[in-house]
């Protein structure tokens, strides 16, 4: 199985020669993990769709939101699906980590695939957050504050961390276009990368059957 | 025809109908430029509606109008602290912003924080044709 790579092994986990009956049952697996999938491939196509309309600069993000939400057509429903859609992405994550661990799932030998899970949770809730961030109003602004203390506050890496993760002291386009960066690039990445891998463990470590 | 034909063919053409709506909304939005927006006006027969020293939101072009006995103002309808749309209390006769709560008089000066900066004054200029444009002055 591995010799089809990362690609392969997606595929073959959507559509899968054989797997135990009871180990797919929507009463066992709650289909959260596929449903939370599905939930970020409609974060893309609606992230991708907003990104022709959305302007990263300091002066002109929140007037840009505005526009998308009152003026340009079916503006107000594709940011509002991609706003939506990215809660109930991180509430999908949740449910599927409670039950991975009610299930005793994350044990040998599938305990290397709970860390990516883990690092899966932590990427939507960051990407989550990046994206309230892009808003830029007022309590995006002071929620950007917040956190870059808290970063900052970390000890050993903390300043070089939070410069890393939320850019400049100084409020300006270079936070913005950075966040932006992480929001619609890297962080995206990321969970693709992940979520491949995610995948790729299920058919190497096998699905983890009822209790 | 079988009668799970004819519900998977009903699946079929509800489905292709759907996908073409989403795809119509989609391609709508995306090809949507902020810059067309921005051409404000409206047509001269809005002049006979107005009230002296009643403004009146025109939403398509975004401004508010008010008549005064020897002339006309034009303010963006966008607040200055962070864009949105105030509204005019007759009441008070101030204006509003239901975001922040800045209020502006009628002339578009500041009254009440957090916004710093006057309402966006607006020149109006009668175009040859039937409409009014308005011109941001910055």
């Amino acid at each position: 199985m591995s010799d089809k790579g990362s690609l392969g092994s997606l595929i073959l986990h959507l559509h899968p020669r054989y797997i135990p009956k009871s180990a797919v049952g929507s009463g066992y697996t709650w289909c959260m993990g596929g449903l939370a999938f599905l939930m970020f491939l409609i974060e893309v196509i609606t992230g991708v769709l907003l990104m022709f309309q959305y302007s990263p600069t300091a002066s002109t993000a929140y007037i840009s939101i505005l526009d998308i939400t009152q003026v340009a057509p079916y503006g107000f429903f594709i940011r509002n699906l991609h706003y939506w859609v990215g809660q109930i992405m991180v509430v999908f994550v949740v449910i599927h980590a409670i039950r991975v661990i009610i299930t005793n799932s994350y044990a040998p030998p599938r305990r290397f695939n709970w860390l990516i899970g883990v690092g899966l949770l932590l990427s939507v809730l960051l990407i989550d957050f990046t994206g309230y961030l892009l808003i830029w109003d007022d309590r995006s602004l002071w929620a950007w504050t917040i956190a870059r203390n808290l970063a900052a506050s970390a000890p050993l890496i903390g300043s070089s961390f939070s410069a890393m993760l939320f850019g400049p002291s100084d409020v300006g386009d270079a936070v913005l276009i950075r966040l932006y960066a992480w929001h619609v690039f890297f962080l995206p990445a990321l969970i693709s990368c992940l979520v491949s891998w995610h995948f790729w463990r299920i058919r190497k470590d096998g699905i983890s059957t009822p209790l | 025809m079988k009668r799970r034909s004819f519900f998977y063919l009903s699946l079929k053409i509800v489905g292709a109908f759907f996908l073409v709506v989403v795809a119509r909304a989609f391609g709508k939005f995306m090809f949507w430029s902020s810059e067309g927006s921005k051409i404000r006006e409206a047509p001269k027969a809005i002049l006979d509606k107005l009230s002296i020293g009643e403004p009146h939101h025109l939403v398509d072009a975004g401004v508010w109008l008010n008549k005064t006995p020897d002339s006309m103002t034009a303010f963006d309808d966008r607040c200055t602290h962070l864009g949105c749309k105030q509204k005019w209390n007759p009441e008070l006769r101030i204006y509003q912003c239901p975001c922040h709560g800045s209020e502006f008089d009628i002339n578009g000066f500041v009254l009440k924080g957090p916004a710093t900066k006057p309402l966006n004054k607006l020149r109006i200029i009668e175009s040859k044709n039937s409409f009014i444009e308005f011109v941001d002055q910055k």
